[in-house]
């Protein structure tokens, strides 16, 4: 007697690897935002946070987040002044 | 910091030297610049192209400049905690100009005669320019040869003395460190980089973090 082909089908590790591969693979949160790599980490994490918590994208969120990325990194860099001979 | 990384003779390395010393320098976390004085405007491209594919690394600003840069760097000398000064490969009124405010002055050459002989000039202005600068009370630059494009062969090393011996005798103080010929160096630059972000030649990246730790300290001993 032939066997169906749902039967082998439904027991073959190939095909649940496949299923298993599109779980791992299925639209996470964290896919809401597409940004490019060229983006900073530390602004597409403020753009995931604003969008997730949101849950839109629209363009006053993003620019709030755009400015407070930018007011957040002026302060981090130390001004100081070239003209002190402080070197490494 | 000011640093000022001139000379007089062309291909020498200049641009790479000043990328790297801005890059070391931005490392420290101040905001750091780089003012480009050479029209070729290597380094402005270099920094452009930082800024568009590197915006994760050390920040390094960048503009172009042309003539006398005192009243410009001073403006900018409030704004950043270090500028780095790259000057075309001739005697020019921002290579003087430079030797006027700047702490340090790199001066990158290869171990050639006709580039050794080009030194002798800049040795003078040099001293012209400390006695500019003693006239204001100002202190003197500390000024350094750095060999640059060295080979890594045995036989290299008594054409380094020989060298040396000839720089110092302009009155030059030559860096007891040099940077070797290495493909990493040139590679690095892609997509504005430097060997310190490609951490890819762990040789490359300790030797040019001593050049420029023996250059750039703040206290140096002589």
């Amino acid at each position: 007697m032939v066997k169906p082909n749902y039967e082998i089908e439904s027991t073959d590790s190939f095909i649940a690897g496949a299923e298993e591969r599109a779980n791992r693979n299925a639209v996470k949160p964290d896919n809401l935002v597409q940004i490019g790599n060229r983006v900073p980490k530390e602004l597409r994490r403020q753009l995931k946070q604003a969008a997730l918590e949101n849950d839109t994208t629209i363009n006053a969120i993003l620019i709030d987040a755009l400015e407070a990325w930018l007011a957040d990194n002026n302060t981090k860099r130390l001004r100081g002044s070239a003209l002190d001979d402080d070197g490494l | 910091m000011i640093v000022l990384v001139g000379s007089e003779k062309g291909g020498v390395g200049k641009s790479m030297v000043a990328a790297h010393a801005a890059v070391r320098l931005s490392m420290t976390g101040k905001a750091t610049f780089l003012a480009d004085a050479d029209p070729q405007q290597t380094s402005l491209r270099w920094a452009m192209a930082r800024k568009a594919h590197r915006p994760d690394s050390p920040a390094v600003e960048s503009a172009s400049f042309v003539g006398d840069l005192r009243s410009e760097i001073t403006r900018l000398a409030k704004d950043y905690g270090h500028i780095v000064i790259d000057c075309g490969g001739s005697d020019s009124a921002a290579l003087r100009s430079g030797m006027l405010l700047a702490h340090r002055m790199i001066i990158p050459s290869r171990v050639a005669r006709r580039d050794i002989e080009t030194l002798q000039h800049v040795s003078q202005l040099v001293a012209q320019a400390n006695a500019e600068r003693t006239k204001k009370g100002m202190t003197e630059i500390i000024s350094r040869v750095v060999f640059n494009g060295i080979k890594a062969l045995p036989s290299f090393w008594t054409r380094i003395e020989a060298a040396k011996k000839a720089v110092e005798g302009m009155g030059l103080g030559v860096s007891k460190f040099s940077i070797v010929d290495r493909v990493s160096y040139d590679d690095s630059q892609y997509q504005g980089g430097t060997v310190f972000d490609a951490k890819e030649d762990q040789k490359a990246i300790d030797e040019m973090e001593r050049v420029l730790k023996s250059l750039l300290r703040k206290e140096q001993p002589e």
